[in-house]
């Protein structure tokens, strides 16, 4: 092996794969230096900045909407209001079938808003900050109306009605059943019920806010759009029917994206209306959220509560099954959503084994902000109360913790795992894994001090918790036909071109809008070690581009995917990349394809390193000197290289709600120390370990950076952040000021490790990991709970120092009120 | 949010009652009130400029009297806002003789729409409480 410099500043081998090497971000030399191209940094020529007139009302009729006196001002271009847009543009296409896809929702609102933050008007001008103050000046007339914030309550049919086209609040309903969940709770050894628990509103809140640049060019009739929007095809999916223009009409543009986390696939309403208002200026339109605007209306994270979930246990400790009831909160519009209400089902059964399991799953609409895709999106939701179930067996059922889950626990001889759903869990070795979290954690060591400090009585308490998880990666986009049957959904796929250009420069073209996921690093790892060369000499274009991007209806960057998708596509571009520099070289030095060695960016002869061309030679053969190459060969070169990934899908079974939905499982477990304060309910993390699996790693450090984003993340959303909304439908989180994001001073310092699975599945043996699972949420309850025992019952996500104090007062005053019921036989 | 509270006023209860229903002393007694318009013997048009984390933002609120029963009990709605926020309120005074003085009970229902709820809601209570103190106050003088 040998090794010298090269331009990543990683050892250069030629033996080694780049593949698995920590090598530094090619992102980060123009993010550091402050040289990055966000979307609040575009300016097109003419532009005017829009603002928009959002309601305070969380549900109201609109009586009168008059942008006069904003018109007045001097530099105020124009406005546009929720009538004028219903003129101009058809409502969005509902992925629900009824009742919710009778929902007709406009850019603007219309006659009614439905949430605090609903838009009803937008004002353009020459300035940011005159829109703004032209805004103020917008006069609407509300009717206010009662609200409804709670999504068990949105189902009763006396409950306020948010749209009248449906005449409820219930946008989607149906039934998951699989296995015999009646026969299992009437012959398990016990049955331990919890009457409800929540998983409570939270957000991403990316560094970058949403934003665009539109301009709908009246002499062309294009749209120009650069933008966050991190789904830019689903934005033309939704868009173009709306705005009655095709397609081809829309032309996306993204370069740097500050953070998405699913987030940004929802700014498709925003665009809508500042392409309208472009429409009507006639001149483009720069828009730049606030933080306010981005919590009250963006899109929040999923909220659910889970009513009596039964769950029946056999005296050993295998868990048979359960069965719950599920209420999702969508907010007042449905963004991407019903979706969530089957992407759940990708991890039915988390990390166990249950066989039988019945979730009778309702969607309601509320008077909040619709929720969208949220980091872990609808599976977080799932597999916490599958924790929380797992927990209170133990814990009612004085089993041991650690020992349960490792009964219940998926084995690594089980892989490829069939759940009951037919999803296929792809590899892993989740008891080994969890040994070895707690072996870093020092599990022995401190249950001894949890002995030692909760028996001193000194007004502490410590607890150890434990939390499994899985990030399920690739969707199989058929899963949509079992929420709407009438979608013409399946399947997956990404697109990537490999091109060498004529002075023998490598480019690799993506389809996807990375957020901070190192696309541009890790591809040209893969990419250098197919084409035999430094990753540095592979440019990578990540960001979207319509013109010279390559996409296919699913591109983008979201569900922990494009280690298998964007890069199974990179690996396929390059490799017919490959063949025909293989080809090309062969003709150049005469001999068979066979005797060409890819290295050190020549081609060469195979045991004769001087017999050799370099890619510049290559590209002159195809690109300006073609004339020498002989007609067949000619004929299939060209050294842009495009190819589609397809994972290897089936359509599911709408009617059996089954099928493959996701093509490979990263997991996680995660472990835990806290101390809780008696006098005040705080907590403190004393110890956290995380552990991953996403199978082969393409860059360990960027694995490493997306489980320390995901941990904080999760103990940011459990400890710290919420979002809550008072009796008139305010929300009481509006800025930075209420919704506490983690910081370096709440996240303690992590351990972590991992074991690497490769999946079979995938073209490289990896796992789509970026979501992370939530595995904090599941892990800090869990210490939380073990830290005050069984008599009360930790039954939300989100625990502040006063839920804790209350959890504490309820065991002072004794106890008992747990909600939890256990059967034994 | 609803809330109530008594004061005593060393004050015969008709001039209690004139200041309490006359729109333009009770408007000016509001505080962090920029300008008063009286509309007519039961309306007037405030404008305030609450201060929060974020600034201060004009807030116009009309008031009405909904109900008035000389002199024993008056009830006073207001509605308004500004571009972001809005504020409803209905605020009922109990008037009675008391030694010579006037016992006031009062109650005040406020529904506060917008940002502002979310900055002000931890202080929320406590202002509202000032701001009724404040024109109990007033006729105190």
């Amino acid at each position: 092996m040998s090794s010298s410099s090269t331009e990543t500043g990683a050892p250069k081998t030629t033996t080694k794969p780049w593949t698995g090497q920590d090598l530094p971000r090619k992102e980060d030399k123009r993010l550091l230096a402050g040289q990055g191209q966000f979307v609040d940094d575009v300016w097109m020529h003419r532009q005017g900045y829009a603002h928009f007139v959002r309601s305070p009302y969380g549900h109201a009729r609109v009586v009168s909407v008059d942008v006069g006196p904003a018109l007045e001002m001097a530099g105020v271009y124009t406005a546009l209001t929720g009538s004028e847009v219903k003129e101009m543009c058809d409502p969005f296409f509902q992925i629900a079938p009824e009742p919710g896809g009778k929902i007709e929702e406009f850019p603007l609102a219309v006659d009614k808003v439905r949430y605090q933050g609903d838009p009803v008007a937008l004002v353009l001008a020459e300035t940011r900050e005159l829109a703004r103050d032209a805004a103020e000046r917008v006069r609407v007339e509300y009717e206010p109306l009662d609200v409804v914030v709670d999504a068990v309550a949105a189902a009763d049919p006396t409950s306020p009605v948010l749209h009248e086209e449906i005449g409820h609040n219930v946008a989607w309903k149906g039934e998951y059943s699989y296995g015999d969940i009646d026969w299992a709770l009437e012959n398990a050894d016990h049955v331990v019920k919890i009457d409800r628990l929540h998983f409570h509103r939270f957000s991403s809140t990316p560094l970058e806010t949403f934003g665009a640049v539109i301009n709908w060019d009246p002499g062309t009739d294009m749209i120009e759009i650069r933008s966050n929007n991190q789904m830019p095809i689903f934005g033309t999916m939704m868009l173009s029917p709306t705005l009655r223009a095709g397609a081809d009409q829309m032309s996306w543009y993204s370069q740097d994206i500050g953070g998405g986390f699913g987030i940004k696939i929802a700014s498709y309403p925003q665009i809508g209306a500042l392409a309208l208002l472009s429409r009507k200026a006639g001149r483009p339109v720069k828009w730049s959220e606030t933080r306010s605007e981005h919590m009250l209306s963006s899109g929040h994270g999923s909220e659910r509560t889970f009513l009596d979930l039964e769950a029946a246990v056999q005296a050993d400790g295998t868990i048979l099954g359960f069965r719950v009831r599920a209420f999702d909160d969508a907010g007042a519009y449905l963004h991407y959503e019903p979706l969530g209400a089957v992407i759940w089902a990708q991890v039915l059964t988390s990390c166990y084994r249950f066989k039988h399991i019945n979730v009778d799953y309702t969607e309601t609409l509320t008077n909040k902000c619709p929720t969208c895709p949220n980091r872990g999106y609808s599976r977080l939701q799932h597999m916490w109360m599958i924790e929380r179930l797992v927990d209170t067996v133990a814990k009612q059922l004085d089993f041991d913790p650690v020992e349960l889950r490792k009964i219940n626990y998926v084995q690594p001889e089980d892989y490829p795992y069939e759940t009951p759903n037919k999803c296929v869990y792809d590899s892993g070795d989740l008891p080994q894994e969890l040994d070895l979290a707690l072996e870093k954690l020092g599990y022995a060591e401190w249950r001894q001090k949890q002995a030692e400090v909760n028996a001193a009585d000194n007004g502490k308490r410590i607890g150890i918790g434990i939390g499994s998880t899985l990030d399920s990666g690739t969707n199989n986009f058929g899963q949509a036909q079992i929420v709407n049957p009438d979608l013409p959904f399946s399947g997956n796929g990404e697109a990537a071109i490999a091109k060498l250009d004529v002075y023998g420069e490598l480019a690799v073209y993506l389809g996807t809008t990375p957020q901070g996921q190192s696309h541009e690093t890790t591809t040209a790892q893969v990419v250098a070690d197919i084409l035999g060369c430094d990753p540095g000499a592979v440019r990578v274009y990540a960001g979207f581009n319509k013109e010279q991007s390559t996409y296919v209806g699913f591109s983008g960057t979201y569900a922990s995917q494009f280690a298998v998708t964007g890069i199974g596509a990179a690996i396929g571009a390059a490799e017919k990349l490959r063949g025909e520099i293989v080809a090309l070289s062969a003709f150049a030095l005469q001999c068979e394809e066979s005797d060409i060695v890819l290295a050190d960016g020549v081609a060469s002869y195979r045991g004769d390193e001087e017999r050799a061309i370099p890619m510049i030679g290559v590209a002159n053969l195809c690109y300006s000197n073609v004339a020498v190459l002989p007609d067949e060969l000619a004929d299939r070169v060209s050294l842009n290289c495009r190819y589609v990934y397809r994972p290897p899908f089936d359509p599911p079974d709408p009617e059996t709600k089954t099928g493959n939905l996701t093509l490979t499982y990263a997991n996680q477990i995660h472990a835990a120390v806290i101390e809780i304060d008696e006098g005040t309910g705080k907590v403190e993390i004393l110890d956290y370990v995380a552990m991953d699996d996403c199978g082969s790693r393409i860059n360990p450090a960027v694995v490493e950076g997306q489980v320390h984003g995901a941990t904080a993340h999760g103990i940011g959303a459990a400890l710290h952040e919420s979002l809550d909304y008072d009796e008139d439908g305010n929300l009481l989180q509006a800025t930075f000021w209420d919704y506490h994001p983690a910081t370096a001073l709440d996240v303690p310092r992590l351990k972590t490790g991992h074991v690497e699975s490769p999946s079979p599945f995938s073209k490289n043996g990896a796992k789509g990991m970026g979501e992370g699972g939530g595995a904090p949420l599941g892990t800090l309850c869990s210490a939380i709970q073990d830290a005050l025992g069984k008599d009360v019952l930790v039954t939300d996500t989100h625990n502040p120092a006063e839920r804790v104090y209350e959890l504490l007062e309820g065991l002072r005053n004794g106890g008992g009120q747990s909600g939890v019921e256990v059967t034994s036989r | 949010m609803k809330l109530e509270g008594s004061e005593h006023l060393d004050l015969p209860r008709a001039e209690v009652w004139a200041k309490l229903s006359d729109p333009q002393s009770l408007g000016e007694a509001l505080p962090a009130v920029e300008s008063v318009e009286v509309g007519g013997d039961d309306e007037f048009e405030a404008t305030f400029r609450p201060t929060t984390g974020l600034g201060s933002t004009p807030m116009k609120v009309a008031f009405a009297v909904a109900e008035r029963e000389e002199p024993s009990r008056l009830v006073v709605s207001g509605h308004g806002g500004a571009a972001e926020y809005a504020v409803r309120l209905r605020a009922a005074f109990e008037l009675a003789e008391a030694g010579g003085g006037t016992d006031v009970g009062w109650t005040l229902e406020l529904h506060l729409h917008g940002v502002l709820r979310s900055l002000t809601q931890r202080v929320i209570e406590q202002l509202a409480r000032q701001q009724v103190a404040a024109v109990l106050a007033v006729e105190r003088v």
